[in-house]
Order: structure tokens, then C-alpha cells, then sequence
């Protein structure tokens, strides 16, 4: 395991943070949620940027508070709102990398960001959203972590970027023991990359499913009142009111394809099962 | 720490044109006087402390410290570093300013080094160090532009306390020129003994102020 957190609790005025999630090696995990679900409050938690009321976080099977320098540099975070000063240049940010990171190799990732389109002698801050974006991901990559937490590293970035970044993100996962634990509320993004997803709201951890079983038995039933009534409700996670009756978050696909052939039976998707779980009545 | 001094110099060096703006500036400032050498020496250190504090505020900027801490940086390696820069940038500033004064003595053919010269540049570099132990807890504690309103306050507050103190000792006839008289037959009996004096005050007050400010950092939500 190279992280875990048990029971992390973190309780803010208007918002309490409940959570517990772990990650194996050679896995992406993907935490996936509204704005405000507590996404970044999860991963500010992991590296102590966020002190935790209890709980437990260990990274690298150490907990989280102990780990030291040395420990930090096989550590990879994107930060969605943070990175180094707009004021620096990629040229100035690679003596200060070099310095950091023993596995740094400051003429590859200087290349790699000439190959990404990213020109070192411009402030960051004169760069455009997508160079950001890239610039983040390439730091993250540049000294062969093995764990990398990504929170929103695709925001704002165009499709061609976002396969981009995406792309190098499956090349870093060829080795495996490296993982990555990544947030993006691009529900694509997540369903192409991970091996398992957690869905949190409000704080607290609503679903983890492996992606393959969401996307192959979930579904979502759209039913009139008449087949609402007659529907058998034990496989129904959660219902939703629309205008033509019910929308249904269910686990067991080829149950209801099979014993209700006149119902419209979506394929799940993340999206739907975001908007099931959490605008959804549980049952 | 060698990572983030590297950092925070390149963030200093962003202000070059100010360092060249110093030394027209000091050509103008100096006379024949080696007083005046004092105060350029002074003036410069006090910019290079300065840029101590700028490197906060750049920290600050767009949550940027946030990153940095997910870099190989520890909350203590983090504060210790300021502390260090400090240091360094006080040295920089002071040997810089000498090398300026050095330079306009030259031109203006007047000699400011004279055999006083060490004794003035450590106390500046001391004095200086006094002040930045003041500043800096201050300064992590409300970052940038509130921790400047913050340092404003407290000066304020030690100017207020001064004069307070001044007229409740007038009320007991203790006046200020028998405290500075007292002071000064003080430092004339032990000549010897200021300058070290000096040293373990300024170093004991970077020691409780590193303390302080660790605990300032250790308790910070990023």
C-alpha cells in the first residue's frame, strides 16, 4: 500500500471531512466530486498542508507526519491553485529542482518541456492555462516519483492538452510500481485512466467501485410510474424524480436487461452516477 | 535548503534595477563625511533585509507556499531558510555597500574606511539582525501585505510604549537623559565588552524568534 487514510476526520465550520481511501501500487485511483466535496482538502490532508483532527494517513506505510525530506522526493503533488511564483522562469525553476531531487535530470525534463511547447525564459505567469497545466504535470514527472497526487490537473485545459497531459500520465504508470491518486471532476478523464474511483460528497465517501465494474454494471433505469411500482427494488442504489417518472442508479445491470425488456436501460457512466448518489433519494 | 536558497535568490535577483537604483542613489548620498558612508552602508543592508521579506510575499502569492511544501520541504526546513537567507542577505548587503562606498571614495577621492569602519558595519549588520528578528515571525504569521500592516502595528505599538514608559518615569522623576547618561557609563566602562555583548543579545533574540516562528509555521493551515 502506498497510501492509505483510515477514518481521516477534519472538521471546518461549514464542513467536515470524512474520509478513508487507499491506494496499491501500479494503480491509478481516481476521488472524483462536486466543487466543494472536499476534494483538495483530502490531498492538502495527505501532505499536512491541512493539520487532521484524527485519523490516520500513512504514505509509503510511514504516517504522513514522519515522513521526511528524503521520503518527500519520491512524492509527486499538482496542486490545482498552486505552483511555483509566477515570477520565475522554467530556466530559474531548474537549479532549484536540481537541488531538491536527487533523480532529477534537468537536460530531459528541458527538453521535455521544449517538446511540450513550453519556453523556458518566459515568466510563468505570462503563460497561458494549458502551459500551466502541462508546466505542473512535468515538474511532477521530472524525478521519477513514486507516488504522484494530481488534484485537478486537467482544469481548463482544451482537449488536445488534456490528451496530453493524460498521455504522459499512462506513460509514468508503465512502471509498475508507481501510483497515482487523481481528482478531476472531468468524469472522462477519470473513466479512461483509472483502475478504481472513490465519489465523495460533502466530505464524506458516498461509492469506491473499480471503473471497469461501474462502467459494465452500473446503469441507469429510466422508468414511467407504472414500471416505478412494478420495478423489483432490491438492486436500486438510489431514484431520482424527473418529469416522465423515475430515473434509478442501479449495481445490476443484466438483472433488470433481462427481467424488465421494456425499460430504458443506460449504460452508466460517471457522470450519472455522480448525479444519482448525490441528487438521488437512497434506498 | 539549498533548493529554496537557490529560489529565493532568483526571486531577489527579479529586482536588479532596484539594486542599480542603490547605487546612483548612494553616489548622491554620500558627502565627505564618513558618517555619510554609515548611512549608505545602512541604507543598502536594510534594502538587502528587505528583499528577505519581498521573497515572503512572493511565497504568499498565489498560494504558491502551498506548493512549496509539497516539494522536499519541511515547515522547519522552510523557516529555517529565511533565517539563513537573512544572514546571508545582511553579509551581501553589508560587503555590497562597501564595495559602493569603496568605489565613490575612489571617484570622489575621499577615504570612508577608516579604522572605525568595522566596528560601525558590525554594529548596522547587528542592529539589522535585531530588527529582522522582530519582523520575520511577524511576517510568516500574516504573509505578505497584512504582515507589512502588521509590522507598521507593532512599531507603532513600541513607539506608543516608549513614550508611555518615558512619561510615567517623568512622574517619578526618572528622566530619559539620566537613563541615557546611565547607558552610555555603561558602554564607556566596558569598551571591551559591547560588541560580544551585542552578539549573544542579537543571537539570543534570533533564537526565541526562530522559535517562534517554527511554532507559527508548525500550526499554519496551507
Amino acid at each position: 500500500m502506498i497510501l492509505e487514510m483510515k477514518n481521516v476526520l477534519k472538521q471546518y465550520d461549514n464542513f467536515k471531512l470524512d474520509c478513508s481511501l487507499s491506494l496499491e501500487p501500479g494503480c491509478v485511483t481516481g476521488l472524483i466530486g462536486q466543487n466543494g466535496a472536499g476534494k483538495s482538502t483530502t490531498f492538502k490532508s495527505i501532505l499536512d498542508l491541512v493539520h487532521i483532527d484524527s485519523g490516520e494517513i500513512n504514505v509509503f506505510g510511514k504516517p504522513h507526519t514522519a515522513l521526511t525530506n528524503k521520503d518527500k522526493q519520491d512524492l509527486s503533488i499538482v496542486l490545482s491553485d498552486s505552483g511555483f511564483s509566477g515570477y520565475l522562469t522554467i530556466s530559474k525553476i531548474i537549479p532549484v529542482m536540481s537541488a531538491m531531487y536527487d533523480k532529477f535530470d534537468k537536460n530531459d525534463f528541458a527538453e521535455r518541456c521544449k517538446r511540450f511547447g513550453l519556453p523556458l525564459d518566459k515568466q510563468i505567469k505570462e503563460f497561458s492555462t494549458g502551459m500551466c497545466a502541462k508546466l505542473k504535470v512535468l515538474v511532477a514527472l521530472s524525478h521519477d516519483a513514486k507516488l504522484l497526487i494530481l488534484d485537478e490537473p486537467t482544469a481548463g485545459l482544451d482537449v488536445v492538452a488534456r490528451d496530453e497531459v493524460l498521455n504522459m500520465l499512462r506513460d509514468y504508470m508503465e512502471d509498475e510500481s508507481h501510483g497515482i491518486l487523481i481528482s478531476s471532476h472531468i468524469s472522462t478523464d477519470l473513466e479512461g485512466l483509472c483502475d478504481d474511483i472513490y465519489f465523495i460528497c460533502d466530505g464524506k465517501i458516498i461509492l469506491h467501485e473499480d471503473t471497469d465494474v461501474l462502467l459494465s454494471d452500473y446503469a441507469s433505469l429510466k422508468v414511467d410510474e407504472k414500471q416505478y411500482d412494478k420495478l423489483d427494488k432490491k438492486y436500486i442504489i438510489s431514484v431520482l424524480k424527473e418529469s416522465y417518472g423515475y430515473r434509478c442508479l442501479t449495481a445490476q445491470k443484466r438483472f433488470y436487461l433481462e427481467n424488465y425488456p421494456g425499460i430504458i436501460v443506460e449504460k452508466g457512466s460517471i457522470d450519472d452516477i455522480i448525479m444519482l448518489k448525490v441528487k438521488g433519494e437512497t434506498l | 535548503m539549498k533548493g529554496l536558497l537557490i529560489k529565493d535568490f532568483q526571486l531577489i535577483f527579479l529586482n536588479i534595477r532596484m539594486l542599480v537604483a542603490l547605487c546612483i542613489v548612494s553616489i548622491f548620498l554620500t558627502s565627505s563625511s564618513t558618517s555619510s558612508a554609515a548611512f549608505v552602508i545602512s541604507y543598502i543592508t536594510i534594502v538587502f533585509f528587505m528583499f528577505v521579506l519581498t521573497t515572503i510575499s512572493y511565497d504568499e502569492l498565489d498560494h504558491s507556499i502551498s506548493f512549496l511544501f509539497t516539494l522536499p520541504v519541511s515547515r522547519k526546513t522552510y523557516v529555517l531558510e529565511k533565517y539563513v537567507f537573512s544572514l546571508i542577505c545582511g553579509m551581501v548587503g553589508l560587503i555590497f555597500s562597501t564595495v559602493i562606498c569603496t568605489v565613490i571614495g575612489m571617484i570622489k577621492n575621499i577615504n570612508f574606511i577608516g579604522p572605525d569602519f568595522i566596528p560601525v558595519a558590525l554594529s548596522i549588520y547587528l542592529m539589522l539582525l535585531f530588527i529582522v528578528a522582530f519582523m520575520l515571525p511577524i511576517q510568516l504569521k500574516f504573509g505578505g501585505d497584512n504582515g507589512r500592516i502588521a509590522i507598521f502595528l507593532v512599531f507603532g505599538i513600541i513607539v506608543a510604549a516608549v513614550y508611555i514608559g518615558n512619561k510615567v518615569l517623568e512622574h517619578f522623576h526618572i528622566y530619559k537623559a539620566d537613563i541615557i547618561k546611565f547607558v552610555q557609563s555603561l558602554f564607556t566602562a566596558n569598551t571591551a565588552l559591547i560588541i560580544p555583548a551585542f552578539i549573544i543579545l542579537v543571537l539570543a533574540t534570533l533564537g526565541i524568534s526562530y522559535g517562534i516562528s517554527l511554532r507559527i509555521m508548525e500550526r499554519r493551515t496551507l
